[in-house]
């Protein structure tokens, strides 16, 4: 295994406002991690950090051994928590464009998966509802086969049913020897998918541990250690 | 990756643009079909119409231009658009290349839909050619070359200024400002840039020195301001000095404004 994201002291500020602060993590190659936080905490700022989105922090970030540049976001794949695609154009024209871009990007496993979920790749954006916009962000997403998933609140706003189809998808096409970041609220949903829990909160890491200590040493669920963690 | 970056450029923004050239062209069309057969009141409407619709696109392509700036990079399509591995500048590169054709192509529609329309205006070629002649007798036929190129520059320069103040309106500091920030940012960029566009052709040694008696021109390494001060002081100079420093500095502000957008894009706009 090896260690594919390294993180020491980051610290990110929104003017005043400090939202991460001293920061440090590593992440070995097949990893599911989940981070996790009330809103604020920090989560996206970490995503977007490792996707290249965000330039301005301070500390070090490298991915695969190099900070954050065009080589890294050949490696990663990032969801963002937004619907990035152009609402005027199909989602034949997003699978044209991963696939001109991302030279790991296996159209014929996306289109698969658009036939499995129902999807047209003909329909046009605007036309899809939100979750089967983020279905089709997610099988995008997920139709690379990449070092780094960067998966940012990917069950925001889905009905159960549609949840375990998206859980379905990140389970059964990441790559063994990946790291797969998901950032969620919904914990009890994806708590079974996860090795590792990390736990953001005032700015820093409160909880970084394996889901089997955490279970065995506190004898709680993920869930309700982090209820208990961040209860108001 | 450039190239499929531009392919995708023009792929999106021709779904919008042409429309505007056919409206032109309908236009056209009836005022061409109308000149045939001379009716004439048909004739100068649709010439009146065909005038505005160029104009029309001329402005319109504009506003394109910097709204697919914007929504593709600084909008949730910006969360695609700044993950791809591609080196930073390709962004901007393609967009400005992208931007620079259309506006282009589309200030040859307004130059060909004004003078069709001119021309069933009854104003036709003869006009052209005496324009040319005076141009002629100044000494300055072969300036008439030299409009394309500044045209074309001219274009260069205000897409980089809208660009640059679109890039600096999304900066953090400036982004609770909202939309505001990006006209508020162009604005000050235009005049910040006109009032050094001034001074550079005022001060600096490079001017066309036109000789009003013997209708010569030439480029000489005077500068402007001696004109100017002589003839604020009363002196009637046989020879009008007209500053050209102003274009080469509008060279260096152009490669600077590209820079600086490029390294803000890089480095300091974060998206919401």
């Amino acid at each position: 295994m090896s260690r594919l994201i390294e993180i020491n002291s980051l610290q990110k500020r929104y003017g005043a406002k400090t939202v991460l602060e001293n920061i440090s993590l590593s992440f070995e190659s097949g990893t599911i991690a989940g981070i996790l936080g009330p809103n604020g905490s920090g989560k996206t700022s970490i995503m977007k950090i490792l996707a290249g989105i965000i330039k301005d922090y301070d500390g070090e970030v490298l991915i695969d051994g190099s900070a954050p540049n065009e080589y890294t976001k050949s490696i990663v794949s990032y969801l963002p928590e937004k619907t990035y695609l152009a609402e005027g154009n199909k989602a034949k024209y997003a699978l044209d464009f991963f696939e001109d871009f991302y030279t790991d990007f296996d159209r014929s496993k996306a289109e698969e998966m658009f036939r499995q979920f129902k999807l047209d790749p003909e329909q046009k954006i605007k036309s899809m509802s939100k979750g089967m916009q983020e279905k089709v962000q997610l099988i995008l997403v997920m139709s690379r086969k990449t070092k780094v998933y960067l998966l940012d609140e990917p069950l925001g706003g889905l009905d159960p049913a549609s949840r375990k189809a998206m859980l379905d998808i990140i389970l059964n096409n990441y790559s063994e020897d990946a790291v797969v970041l998901l950032s969620t609220h919904l914990i009890s949903d994806v708590e079974r998918i996860f090795d590792r829990i990390i736990m953001v909160g005032d700015k820093k890491i409160i909880v970084d541990d394996s889901v089997d200590n955490i279970r065995q040493s506190t004898g709680k669920s993920v869930e309700e250690l982090f209820e208990e963690v961040f209860k108001c | 990756m450039l190239t499929k970056l531009l392919k995708y450029e023009f792929r999106d923004t021709a779904r919008t643009i042409p429309f505007l050239y056919l409206i032109t062209l309908f236009f056209a069309a009836i005022a061409f079909i109308a000149g045939r057969l001379k009716i004439s009141f048909i004739t100068a409407t649709s010439s009146v119409f065909l005038i505005i619709a160029g104009v029309s696109v001329f402005i319109v392509t504009f506003a394109l231009v910097a709204i697919r700036f914007y929504r593709n990079l600084y909008s949730n399509e910006g969360y695609l658009m700044f993950t791809l591995p591609v080196k930073p500048h390709e962004l901007l590169i393609s967009k400005v290349i992208a931007g620079f054709c259309w506006i282009t192509a589309s200030l040859a529609v307004f130059a060909g839909a004004l003078f069709e329309a001119m021309h069933r205006l009854g104003f036709g070629l003869n006009e052209l050619a005496e324009i040319r002649n005076e141009l002629a007798k100044a000494g300055l036929e072969n300036a008439i070359y030299l409009i394309i190129p500044a045209v074309l520059f001219s274009i260069l320069f205000f897409i980089s200024q809208i660009y640059f103040a679109i890039t600096v309106a999304n900066m953090p500091c400036f982004r609770g400002i909202g939309v505001a920030a990006s006209f508020i940012a162009f604005i000050v960029t235009y005049v910040a840039l006109k009032i050094v566009e001034t001074a550079a052709a005022i001060f600096i040694p490079l001017s066309v020195n036109i000789n009003l008696i013997g209708r010569k021109a030439s480029i000489t390494t005077d500068s402007m301001f001696g004109y100017l001060l002589a003839s604020i002081q009363g002196n009637e100079p046989v020879n009008i000095t007209v500053g050209i420093g102003g274009y080469l500095i509008d060279i260096i502000i152009v490669c600077v404004l590209l820079y600086v957008t490029g390294r803000l894009m890089n480095r300091k706009v974060s998206l919401r």
